[in-house]
């Protein structure tokens, strides 16, 4: 299949305890797949898992295919030509995610450097271009500013044009809106909408939040205690979910009344 | 726009608001205000100037036969009077100004070279190297600087030399365990993870990340060493295990003049305070610099 593919994905800790159960689902090249479940249900930690970003201590086994080619195999430093060029991750925390002693202008031109060996010059160009993708207004002043000198909304704004640097075939989104307030949520949830199918970016949104992810993805993947237990698309999950836990996820997202279909948008 | 500033790593005062373009230069023009700063600076500055004019001119040669008087009060011809042997005292603590320079940023920069790199060592690989590199190093800072002193003196003869390994290699196991406890907390930030997760290797992880972020921390340390590496410099001196003359050292003038203190204070007193003068001076840098670089203690912000 042409796209990413992860096959029976498990992942044991040194202790031999089981973190991941066989997990599989795939998404072709421009799908946009989201996968929702609880803290510890293996969400994050199957995008680790496809990075090849494990803790230390963790092993995985099974196949993560990205066009056909099992990344698992790869040696680490095939691996690394892979992170941030072909797979990219924009993570939850946007504060921490963003080194405090350097300007974000040098941490997103980091990845392009680093893969593309551009000069720092063009490296800025480019950066200002991206800052502009993502709509960071003023983008040659943001450039040069500290991560903390910008809003939570903005820094999240900058992790995202660090992800798409390099243009990766796929974005790995682990709970990129849970660290912002509901207003800027929407509106990065409208960004990440607008980049990905603008940019022709594979999307797999992780998130705990069915509404959010009803908004950005189609298909679906619900873990629960490091399991798929319902594949399905978004839609579909919405009208008959299949499983007990994603109605009862479907009751409590209702119970807020936060669904997309249920607001007038 | 609304924010999530309760962020714990936020440095106290952070703007909410997009801030102007100038706030780093401000930042930094308020930072020299610190008094610490400024002061140490100025105290430090003053034994480094005497000392280099030392390394090129003195009033009288540093030699081990004096030219005037012994032990004569301060004169016209010998500002600060002179010793027991008849040597300048003047000259003698200027050249000691050298010596004391030579000493502190030679066994800085030997104590940086290897602790950094064992500390990033110990942070970054297995925990089999980690242990033993820590069990090493408390094994180093548990043997006293002058016993080492004392071993490589008798090994390879009382000298410059000598004194600068000694302070240089018990140095470096302090500074590889601060750099290491450092380095492990940064390398398990999630900016360390996002810059994996972009294809960073290792080397490039700590050459961008881990060293800038160590960097304020280590600097401090590295200036209380400084000033430790004086301090036992001197002791060593004192105990006839420093350098040799024509090398000038306080610690050796101290004990030269410990004998005639009745006599010739003077001698006995200066390279005392200048020590002192030169310790504090580095201890108030290093604060100073705490200061700049820990939020939590920059007051007025």
């Amino acid at each position: 299949m042409t796209g990413l593919e992860v096959r029976d994905l498990t992942v044991r800790t040194s202790g031999g305890r089981t973190l991941l159960d066989s997990v599989s689902w795939e998404v072709p090249f421009g799908g946009r797949l989201g996968i929702i479940g609880e803290s510890g249900s293996g969400k994050s930690l199957t995008a680790a898992a496809v990075l090849g970003l494990l803790p230390e201590g963790m092993t995985a086994t099974g196949q993560v295919l990205l066009d056909g080619r099992d990344l698992l195999t790869l040696g680490e430093r095939a691996m690394r030509r892979v992170r941030g060029a072909q797979v990219a991750m924009v993570f939850q925390e946007p504060l921490t995610a963003l080194d405090p002693l350097m300007t974000v202008g040098r941490q997103v031109a980091g990845p392009l450097r680093l893969h593309r060996g551009v000069s720092r010059a063009r490296a800025r160009e480019l950066t200002a271009d991206l800052f502009r993708l993502v709509r960071l207004d003023d983008a040659e002043r943001i450039l040069g500013s500290y991560p903390w000198q910008l809003s939570g909304g903005q820094r999240q704004r900058v992790s995202l044009a660090m992800a798409l640097a390099c243009e990766p075939r796929v974005l790995l989104a682990d709970e990129p809106t849970t660290a912002l307030d509901v207003t800027v949520q929407a509106e990065m949830l409208d960004l990440l909408d607008d980049v990905v199918e603008r940019t022709g970016t594979t999307l797999v949104f992780v998130s705990h939040d069915l509404p959010v992810v009803a908004r950005v993805a189609r298909d679906l993947v619900v873990m629960r205690s490091g399991q798929v237990v319902e594949a399905s698309t978004v839609a579909q999950a919405l009208e008959a979910p299949a499983h007990p836990y994603t109605r009862q996820l479907l009751a409590a997202a209702r119970a807020v009344s936060r669904l997309p279909q249920e607001d007038e948008r | 726009m609304t924010d999530q500033l309760d962020a714990p790593r936020v440095p106290a005062g952070a703007e909410v608001e997009p801030v102007e373009a100038g706030t780093p230069r401000r930042a930094s023009a308020r930072r020299l205000r610190s008094p610490s700063f400024v002061v140490g600076a100025a105290m430090v500055s003053v034994v480094v100037l005497v000392g280099l004019v030392a390394f090129f001119w003195t009033p009288y040669t540093i030699g081990s036969r004096g030219t005037g008087e012994r032990l004569g009060g301060p004169s016209a011809e010998f500002w600060l009077g002179t010793d027991k042997l008849g040597r300048d005292v003047l000259s003698q603590l200027m050249a000691g100004a050298t010596n004391a320079v030579v000493v502190a940023v030679c066994s800085v920069a030997i104590a940086a070279a290897i602790g950094i790199a064992l500390g990033i060592l110990a942070a970054s690989t297995t925990r089999w190297v980690d242990v033993a590199v820590l069990n090493v190093v408390d094994l180093m800072i548990a043997f006293p600087t002058l016993l080492l002193a004392m071993l490589i003196v008798t090994v390879r003869g009382a000298s410059l030399s000598s004194v600068i390994a000694a302070i240089g290699i018990s140095g470096a196991a302090v500074i590889a365990r601060i750099t290491r406890v450092n380095a492990s907390r940064v390398l398990r930030e999630d900016y360390v993870v996002a810059a994996a997760a972009s294809g960073t290797g290792w080397w490039g992880t700590v050459r961008r990340h881990v060293l800038p972020n160590v960097a304020p921390t280590l600097l401090v340390q590295l200036m209380l060493l400084a000033g430790a590496a004086i301090l036992a410099e001197a002791s060593l001196s004192y105990l006839g295990l420093g350098p040799r003359p024509p090398y000038a050292s306080w610690g050796r003038m101290l004990n030269e003049a410990q004998s005639t203190i009745t006599a010739a204070p003077l001698a006995a007193i200066l390279p005392g305070l200048l020590i002192a003068w030169t310790v504090l001076g580095l201890n108030l840098l290093g604060d100073g610099i705490r200061e700049r670089s820990d939020p939590s203690l920059r007051g007025d912000r």
